[in-house]
């Protein structure tokens, strides 16, 4: 299993995805069916944003913890001030880790805010955020 | 939905003894008995016979301990009432309370006459129909099932003959009889869960042991029919049976009496008195502290063969029964005397008298004898009573999530260790339902999605359907979780090949998704559908749906080739059921290949490719304008018109001359795909005027395949009439290739050509037609402008087509990419004529007008620095201001004609560059020419033209003058040169002086010994030299000035302009003196300063 993480901006469009294979199991590369759950990791993640949205008005922080589980695998989810979401779709839990990995992401994502050229709720399409991404996510999942 | 709740009903309907739960036990059994035999009391005898096992169900878990119902029928026509009441009040004496006579014709009333059958007939009649109607359902389900039933058992004999088959518990239970029927219509306290006490297995036993009462009875006709219909091998044809035809609406009456006597007179205070009785003998001992040690110590110290077997706990039967999962041939059961079945029967006792508080007490207490025996289906089954046993009680609910742990350990049980899937379902559409009626929207989902396994695709797709009505139940709607949700249950229903459900179910979602973009999910919803459309015939949406998929970029290749080649294939099937040639007609929306409209251009064969800086460009072309018409050369009338032209920002087009469109294509795919037969979709009108209505190009979006005449010299350009196109053959695109497609078109005929879009064939299947959808700049004049998004019209599509004209094409010979910072390149200009006439009056406006001098065609072969001659000369030079930056291309006159190029001719004009200021150059040549001839329909044509160049520092040259001291009318001139370049030396070739007064000598330089020119005109890289030089005022001028000289002009212009004197001559042209200083005998390089007057 990798895991997907995808920033979801305020009018619910997907800004950026991307599949993660975690450190600790890189064998799973040569998982042959890996390609066969892409929409089924849209249509999960798309789902639980109905339980963020019931979610983050309840609570003062911004890591929302796991709030969405299908099957054996489960959404952590994000907010940020701007009302954009970061998504993980795992199948382990580790909070800590988790919310390291977000923290982090939330400040590649203000830098990419603070880029004059990228327009709010855009696609992300910088190249630096996806390295760094990466290397977050090697550091932390 | 229907097909859900025919799902329910099914579930619910089916029903058979089980030995977990005693809802489907018999509670009491009714011994029924004609007036007519003649020994009623030993018949009764006989049929209430303990000894008999036979006598009641034979199985271990089934109490036999039930209560029996007498009942008498009374046949008015056969027996005198008084025989009947005797015989009953002999049967009162003898069986005690629980008994009851009923009155009932069995025969047609034969003591009216014929004469009066008319009006009896009309009786019956009339009560016919009510009366079929209470059996009509009942027996027509009992014959299908009857029927399924008969020839599963022939099926299941034929395999495995030598195994018996018991039929009674494992069977879903027959039909109830016309009895308990009448109970359900009956609105006593009794569910109609309470009603097993006719179960098929007990008026089997009727049959069986009570041949000889083989009298007018209706269980006994429905028992017959029964019979009847298995020997009849299933006859379906039940209608035609009438049941009952000789009762009236008074044998009805009487029959629901008896029923709710025998309900609530005998039924429930015998359920009552055993409740009673087992709670205290049972129950009691194993509530509380004690009860519980007692429990243990009883399991772990008792000697359980000592013990009665009957009352002993659990036990393991054979059973063949089919409800067991396949391979076992055991059931692990409590005797019906043994003290946990006995709680269990309580229980159910309890709740079927809706005392669900204690219930679910005492299920609760029996469960934990459940698990610590390991009885997992005993087990379950407390759990899910329980857990209904918590939603029944007509008070709020302590805790969701106890009464979800309770079913979801239940199910899970029941699932896993019971195999057991028609409980599990069961269970689950009983929490489903009571959630439902709680209104718990939310919970719904989780308990459904519980029984969404691999065992059945058709159930779990039911309940997924369901889970997802259910989010959008909830207070809040939860939209995505429906679509989620829905998408899953679509997925289920095309497995179980249920093809109008999923098709229906993803519709549903992608109305969900339909404004997103999650692009995965939403084509793999457009696919989804696509085939399901397919399947099931619709094959134009088929096609829509996959046109939706195709384009997406970010499936892998694999999918995007099978993508593909599903999407030709339905195409073709779709085209061969249409009737349409998928080469000629159009499919609309194939995004593929995607083309940007902003980059859509027509260019003139001319044109240099980049168009950037529009607004620079109109900008330069009105001045160019202004100064043309200004100078003469076009004439103010035509003003209007060409400004109108340049605002239209049209492309220009003579007739028959050719004009290019670039289409940029770009393939999203991962996949090669291969464009065959492209070519433009034009229009042609008569107007030369623009269009004001931006074009409409759905118009044309169906249009199919336009055929035109090959035109006989060429191979790929055709022939419209009115214009004349170039078809490109096959364009292939690689995976995500981007590539650039010039297609020609040749206009015949004056007037406008739009071009609406591209045609084109996709992998040489489907032919499709793009229309081009560009937008004109944005609008940002008005608020309303500003407030929202506007885009002007654009015309840039929309050629203009004039009569013929000259067409200037240019080219630049031997211009460099850089030069240095004061250095002069001679370049020459390349002038083209493509054009069918004459041109004319060709004007340059340039932006950087300093860089640039166009000389005369015979000035060619000159040398940039004229170096021949050593001494000084005067050139008079003319002395007005103008602007430098448009200027007049003088071209060669060719025989009688003056300044004309002719059609098809090149002329050469010299050009120099200088590189004037440091830095990057773009510069902008915008060049105006005319016909030969008059032409109304434009006043000019203009051409832009840019050239880039860089300029590098090359020396940086400090001067300064002081009076000499030795004579007047003498000045000394230090000139400090660096060189700025940290590589290159610098030679000194020439110092030129230009003025009308001065002349130079040099000082510090002895110009004949070679040594010391070499020394002091050479700088090495960042060096500096300096060098001083005596100017003096020239003798051969006249001391004192002159009337021409620019002094006494601007004195003149002076006086005129204080006298209001508008009168204006122009100054006199200055005499300048040019003086040269030979530094070396081949010039190459200069530097001069330049003195202006005015």
């Amino acid at each position: 299993m990798q895991y997907y993480f995808v920033v979801i901006g305020a009018t619910d469009n997907p800004l950026y995805e991307t599949d993660i294979i975690p450190s600790s199991r890189s064998s799973s590369i040569n998982d042959p069916n890996r390609d066969d759950h892409k929409h089924l990791n849209q249509f999960i993640v798309h789902a639980a944003l109905d339980v963020v949205e019931e979610v983050q008005w309840n609570t003062q922080a911004m890591y929302l913890k796991s709030i969405d589980r299908f099957n054996e695998y489960f959404v952590s989810c994000f907010v940020t001030a701007g009302n954009v979401k970061f998504m993980l779709l795992h199948d382990q839990k580790s909070e800590d880790s988790i919310k390291n990995f977000f923290n982090e992401i939330y400040e590649q994502y203000i830098k990419v805010l603070m880029n004059p050229f990228y327009e709010k709720n855009s696609t992300i399409t910088s190249t630096q955020f996806d390295s760094r991404v990466k290397m977050i996510a090697r550091r932390f999942l | 939905m229907p097909w859900y709740t025919s799902f329910k009903n099914l579930i619910f309907s089916l029903r058979g003894i089980t030995e977990h739960e005693t809802f489907d036990h018999p509670v009491a059994m009714l011994m029924v008995i004609s007036s007519v035999n003649p020994d009623p009391m030993g018949a009764i005898m006989q049929l209430y016979n303990p000894n008999v096992p036979s006598f009641t169900i034979d199985k271990p878990y089934v109490d036999t301990n039930i209560l029996r119902y007498y009942v008498l029928l009374h046949d008015p026509q056969q027996t005198t009432l008084e025989h009947s009441l005797d015989v009953f009040e002999k049967m009162k004496k003898s069986f005690g309370l629980h008994c009851h006579m009923l009155t009932l014709n069995s025969r047609p009333q034969t003591t009216f006459d014929g004469t009066d059958s008319l009006s009896t007939k009309n009786n019956t009649d009339q009560t016919d129909d009510s009366i079929r109607m209470i059996w009509q359902n009942e027996l027509e389900r009992k014959a299908v099932i009857d029927h399924s039933l008969q020839y599963y058992t022939q099926q299941l004999s034929n395999n495995e003959q030598d195994q018996p088959i018991s039929f009674s518990p494992s069977i879903p239970s027959l039909t109830r009889s016309s009895s308990s029927s009448s109970i359900a219509t009956n609105p006593s306290s009794s569910s109609s869960s309470t009603t097993p006490v006719f179960t098929g297995a007990t008026t089997q036993t009727f049959d069986l042991t009570n041949t000889p009462l083989d009298q007018e009875e209706e269980e006994e006709n429905t028992l017959n029919s029964n019979n009847n219909l298995i020997n009849l091998d299933g006859n379906l044809a039940t209608s035609s049976i009438e049941y009952g035809q000789y009762l009236t609406m008074d044998h009805i009456e009487k029959t629901k009496i008896m029923v709710k006597e025998l309900v609530t007179q005998s039924m429930i205070p015998f359920m009552e008195r055993n409740i009673q009785h087992w709670n205290e003998q049972v129950a009691a001992g194993r509530r509380g502290l004690t009860g519980r040690l007692f429990g243990a110590s009883r399991r772990l110290f008792g000697t359980s063969n000592s013990r009665n077997p009957s009352s002993q706990s659990i036990q393991t039967i054979p059973s063949y029964s089919r409800n067991l999962p396949a391979g076992t041939n055991t059931l692990t059961i409590y005797p019906y005397g043994a003290p946990e079945a006995q709680m269990r029967k309580l229980a159910d006792y309890a709740f079927m008298l809706r005392d669900y508080k204690f219930a679910q007490i005492i299920y609760d207490t029996v469960r934990r004898d459940y698990a610590t025996d390991k009885a997992y289906k005993y087990h379950a089954g407390t759990q899910e009573m329980i857990g209904i046993c918590f939603l029944m009680m007509n008070q709020p609910l302590t805790s969701k999530v106890d009464v979800d742990r309770n079913f979801e350990l239940a199910i899970q049980q029941y699932l896993g260790r019971c195999q057991s899937p028609y409980h599990a379902t069961r269970a689950t559409v009983i929490y489903y339902e009571l959630l439902k009626s709680r209104r718990m929207w939310k919970e719904i989902p989780t308990a459904l999605v519980r029984m969404t396994g691999e065992d059945s695709d058709l159930r779990s797709a039911l309940f997924l359907e369901q889970a997802a009505h259910c989010f959008l139940r909830a207070p809040r709607p939860m939209i995505r979780k429906y679509g989620f949700h829905l998408i899953m249950a679509g997925h289920r229903y095309a497995k179980a090949s249920q093809r109008n459900h999923a098709l229906r179910c993803y519709k549903l979602a992608s109305l969900v998704l339909e404004d997103t973009q999650w692009s995965v999910a939403k084509s793999h919803v457009q696919f989804a559908l696509g085939r399901q459309s397919f399947h099931l015939g619709h094959l134009e949406d088929a096609v829509s749906h996959f046109v939706h998929v195709l384009p997406d970029a970010k499936q892998t290749a694999p999918q995007q080739i099978a993508h593909i080649r599903e999407f030709l294939f339905i195409y073709q099937q779709y085209a061969s059921k249409m009737g349409i040639d998928p080469l000629k007609d159009t499919l609309s929306n194939l995004g593929i290949p995607i083309i940007d409209d902003k980059s859509i251009r027509v260019t003139l064969s001319n044109a240099q490719p980049e168009s950037e800086n529009q607004d620079e460009w109109s900008v330069m072309e009105r001045d160019l304008l202004e100064a043309n018409i200004e100078k003469g050369y076009i004439l103010k009338s035509k003003k209007a018109l060409a400004l109108q032209q340049q605002d239209d920002n049209r492309v220009i087009c003579a007739v028959g001359e050719p004009s290019t469109v670039r289409v940029e294509l770009y393939n999203p795919l991962q996949v090669a795909v291969t464009l065959s037969e492209v070519i433009l979709g034009c229009q042609y009108r008569e107007s030369i005027q623009a269009n004001k209505e931006s074009l409409n190009s759905d118009l044309f979006a169906d249009q199919g395949m336009i055929d035109g005449t090959l035109m006989p010299d060429t191979t790929d350009t055709f022939d419209f009439g009115d214009f004349e196109l170039q078809k490109l053959a096959q364009v292939s695109l690689d995976p995500l290739e981007r590539r650039v497609v010039n297609l020609t078109i040749v206009p015949r005929k004056e007037g406008s050509i739009t071009i609406v879009g591209l045609h084109y064939t996709f992998n040489d299947l489907v032919h499709t037609f793009r229309p081009f959808n560009k937008k004109g700049k944005r609008l940002n004049n008005t608020k309303e402008e500003r407030m929202t998004i506007a885009y002007a019209p654009d015309r840039s599509l929309d050629i203009l087509v004039t009569p013929p004209m000259p067409l200037l094409d240019l080219t630049f010979h031997n211009v460099p990419e850089t030069i240095l910072s004061g250095e002069v390149v001679q370049a020459v200009l390349e002038i083209n004529n493509k054009g069918n006439k004459g041109l004319t009056s060709l004007r340059l406006k340039s932006n950087h007008p300093s860089f640039i001098c166009v000389g005369h065609p015979e000035q060619m072969d000159q040398p940039i620095y004229d170096c021949d001659s050593k001494d000084e000369n005067c050139s008079p030079i003319d002395n007005q201001i103008y602007d430098p930056s448009v200027i007049s291309i003088p071209l060669p006159s060719e025989g009688d004609q003056q300044n004309v190029v002719q059609p098809g001719k090149t002329t050469l004009v010299p050009l120099w560059i200088r590189g004037d200021r440091i830095g990057k150059y773009t510069l902008k040549l915008l060049f105006s020419y005319q016909s030969e001839e008059e032409n109304s329909a434009i006043a000019h044509r203009t051409l832009r033209y840019t050239l880039h160049i860089q300029v590098t520092p090359s020396l940086k040259i400090n001067a300064f003058t002081r009076p000499c001291i030795s004579a007047t009318n003498e000045f000394i001139l230090g000139i400090e040169i660096e060189n700025l370049q940290s590589l290159t030396p610098f030679d000194l070739r020439q110092l030129t002086a230009t003025s009308a007064l001065w002349t130079i000598t040099p000082l510090s330089i002895d110009l004949n010994s070679e040594q010391d020119v070499l020394d002091k005109t050479t700088i090495p890289s960042r060096q500096t030299t300096f060098a001083y030089y005596k100017i003096k005022k020239s003798e051969t001028l006249p001391s004192s000035p002159s009337p021409s000289s620019p002094e006494a002009w601007t004195s003149n212009a002076l006086a005129k302009l204080l006298s209001n004197n508008d009168s204006y001559d122009p100054p006199p042209p200055i005499e300048l003196m040019v003086t040269k200083i030979p530094f070396v005998k081949f010039f190459k390089r200069l530097l001069y300063n330049n003195l202006y007057c005015i």
